[in-house]
């Protein structure tokens, strides 16, 4: 963007800013995952619902905010928080895999907790390449007919395709398993070198160069070697 | 079908800038940042792609002009308020003729802008008059330029995810306004920040968008794997295919420490005269008489961590051998990588060439004289590759690997760090309520009519406004930011004004006016496209 770092806020500020509600609206609780490693939680919930809560629990208990693995659901964290509202960036114990949180409130011995809000559930990305799947080459004749259809503003077309998805189906190993020991041993190393999750990317692309070539030395991809849609 | 054994090579420019426009006041300084663009970047694109059309050069690129961009560059207060910026700017460059006129380190370099500038107004009063987007419409039609859309404000979609029906609502507002300014269909988009996440394909589907872009660690961690890595694109299940960024050619021009606008030959771009300059029309300070950069500078970049006060005086044909050079490397560079790979793929290799359009004119001066070059030397002296559009690369008939892109952007590390952090964090929970609450009014008051309906599209406008990318990226860079905090804070005030309203029923005509004017983008939005 045209912009200059000196100088510049001096308009900006000269103008009466209108002030935010302290609460942007109703009870909720939501996750975001801002990248492989790392989620965003951010909560707002209704100061009387709470005290009831702990009321309930005895009239001693404090916010907890718990992440749970969508997969298997296990509660796989537990932060204690300010119920009320708050924001919180969490670490994921393994990317890609689905979480979520629950919100709730917490006897002052951890024994008993009343969960009142849930959040959505997040799709963390992966921070390593996915295993192989069936490979599908396909022919891109309904895109051509889209393209084609430009000038019809008056009726757009919409892109009609559902290819079979070649993803392998499958469930994330629980949290605690080797498997997950061995992509937390994957980060640990990237950040031991030093390396980025780009710079992570840039070394599967050299690596992927590296087999295509490989294999393309020893002989060409035959034609019934892809599956034609 | 035309089967050609080459590899393509997609040069595509994404020209953004946040909707910022005050007819409350007579000058202000965030305007400026499209006055500098138009100036700067988008009139010096428009010249170097006429100039292939004139000489039949069988130039291709790609640009996304976004939804905002284009709103600006349609506006009558805008347009108007450049003209007089750029009359302003010409004043200042006739004087700077005279003022040079007995020193020959700048004198050269103060014509250069004269004549620049010169130019520039003709081209915009009398060749466009006007209007940018019809020009670069026509150049569309004359083949030489593909133009997609954009998210209607540069929306970061991955943030958006728990808002399925808001994240249409900025595609489908985005398609909308690309018809009206195009008179055509969106062949492709470009996601804001590159910010995909799966299923935003299958809204794009929706839209008859055919293809979006992807940095490349989208593709090289998509399920299932690639065979071709970033050397093609793939296709979601749901149709819509995804061309990945290819990083080598990201690197050249890109990085700060070995990309070609570093070269010490090229101008720099941080002296400037507004600040040199012992004497300047009040109209091009600060309000209260402070300085800016005015878009006039007369230095090299001299050397990597040299002083501004001791840059050397800048040396126009010494840019242009660097111009020479580095074209004739970066598409050696490209012929060298496409050959290699398209022996090793067997096919042929796709090689897709992102950048900011504003880095070519704006930042980087001899971008536009760059990328000229590339494209002459690409058509006439290699024979690996031809330059390409996504959609061409579509209609070649390439066969394409069924695959769904990870969630990735072309921000910093990847992801969404620089739009989620603890310097911006504060603005989601209320974008996020705004979207909800837009969405279930949207879908009660479908058939709403005259002061309501009015009422429900400005709240849809504060929405999208609210939303934009930049204002959380221009506080994670730090320059700005109490802007930045005012945008989001006006807009959402306004958006919950008109929304408590519009449910009591008690609209105030009076204030809806007022916003409709002040927060004037997308004319003929409906509300209903926001509707669950």
């Amino acid at each position: 963007m045209p912009a200059q770092p000196r100088a510049l806020e001096a308009q900006a500020t000269s103008d009466l800013i209108p002030d935010l509600p302290a609460r942007s609206g109703p009870d909720r609780v939501v996750l975001l995952a801002r990248d492989p490693v790392f989620g965003h939680a951010y909560w707002e919930l209704g100061a009387e619902r709470v005290q009831r809560a702990v009321r309930e629990l005895g009239g001693a208990g404090h916010g907890v905010l718990r992440l749970v693995d969508i997969e298997h659901g296990d509660i796989i964290a537990a932060f204690e928080i300010n119920a009320e509202h708050g924001r919180f960036v969490l670490r994921f114990p393994a990317s890609d895999r689905r979480y979520g949180l629950e919100l709730g409130v917490e006897s002052a011995d951890g024994r008993r907790a009343i969960i009142m809000l849930h959040s959505n559930v997040v799709m963390v990305p992966p921070s390593l390449p996915r295993e192989k799947g069936e490979v599908v080459y396909v022919d891109l004749a309904p895109q051509r007919e889209v393209l084609a259809a430009a000038e019809n503003t008056a009726k757009p077309p919409r892109l009609r395709v559902d290819y079979p998805d070649p993803a392998k189906p499958r469930r994330p190993p629980p949290i605690g398993s080797i498997e997950v020991a061995r992509q937390a041993a994957a980060h640990a190393d990237r950040e031991r070198r030093g390396l980025s999750i780009l710079d992570a990317a840039a070394e599967v692309a050299a690596e992927t160069r590296r087999r295509v070539n490989e294999s393309s030395s020893r002989a060409p991809l035959a034609p019934h070697e892809e599956k034609r849609v | 079908m035309n089967h050609d054994a080459r590899g393509h090579l997609i040069l595509f420019l994404h020209a953004h800038l946040p909707f910022v426009r005050h007819p409350e006041h007579a000058h202000f300084l965030e305007e400026d940042w499209l006055y500098e663009a138009i100036t700067e970047t988008y009139i010096p694109l428009l010249r170097m792609m006429e100039g292939w059309q004139k000489d039949q050069v069988p130039g291709r690129i790609t640009m996304s002009l976004t939804p905002p961009l284009c709103e600006m560059l349609r506006d009558e207060l805008l347009t108007s308020r450049y003209a007089a910026h750029l009359q302003r700017l010409l004043d200042v460059a006739e004087r700077e003729v005279q003022r040079t006129r007995l020193d020959e380190r700048f004198h050269h370099t103060a014509k250069l802008y004269r004549d620049l500038f010169a130019d520039t107004q003709h081209r915009f009063e009398k060749v466009y008059n006007r209007d940018l987007i019809g020009a670069f419409a026509r150049l569309q039609d004359a083949g030489i330029l593909e133009v997609v859309t954009c998210t209607a404000t540069h929306a970061f979609l991955p943030i958006f995810g728990i808002d399925p029906a808001y994240a249409r609502a900025q595609i489908k507002v985005g398609a909308k306004n690309y018809r009206r300014h195009f008179k055509r269909n969106p062949p492709g988009i470009w996601l804001a920040e590159c910010g995909y996440t799966p299923g935003v394909d299958r809204l794009l589907a929706d839209e008859g968008i055919t293809y979006f872009l992807v940095d490349s660690h989208g593709v090289n961690f998509a399920d299932p794997p690639p065979e071709n890595g970033t050397y093609s694109p793939i296709v979601c299940p749901s149709g819509v295919l995804a061309f990945p960024r290819d990083p080598e050619s990201s690197k050249q021009v890109w990085s700060a420490d070995e990309g070609y606008p570093g070269d010490a030959r090229y101008r720099e771009f941080y002296r400037d005269l507004g600040y040199d300059a012992p004497e300047l029309p009040e109209d091009l300070k600060l309000p209260g008489g402070g300085r800016k950069n005015i878009g006039i500078k007369y230095h090299r970049t001299t050397g990597r961590g040299v002083a501004l006060h001791d840059k050397q005086p800048y040396h126009r044909g010494w840019a242009m051998d660097a111009v020479d050079q580095h074209a004739g490397n970066f598409v050696f560079n490209r012929a060298k990588q496409i050959e290699h790979h398209r022996a090793a793929l067997l096919r042929p290799p796709v090689v897709v060439a992102p950048y900011d359009a504003e880095l070519f004119g704006h930042w980087w001066f001899e971008g536009p004289e760059f990328l000229d070059q590339v494209v002459r030397k690409a058509s006439y002296d290699q024979h690996a590759f031809r330059l390409s559009t996504p959609s061409e690369v579509i209609k070649s008939g390439l066969r394409v690997q069924v695959s769904t892109p990870a969630a990735s952007s072309w921000g910093a590390n990847g992801y969404g760090e620089v739009w989620l952090n603890d310097r911006n964090d504060w603005v989601w929970p209320y974008i996020h309520s705004a979207a909800e609450r837009m969405a279930k009014l949207a879908s009660e008051r479908r058939g709403a009519e005259g002061v309501q309906r009015r009422a429900l599209n400005q709240l849809a406008r504060e929405l999208v406004l609210a939303s934009a990318s930049d204002w959380p990226f221009i506080m994670s860079m730090g320059t700005h930011v109490e802007y930045a905090k005012r945008r989001i804070h006006e807009h959402i005030h306004r958006f919950n004004r008109l929304y408590d309203a519009i449910l009591k029923r008690a609209i105030d005509e009076k204030e809806l006016l007022e916003y409709e004017s002040k927060d004037n983008i997308f004319g003929d939005i409906d509300f209903r496209d926001f509707a669950v």
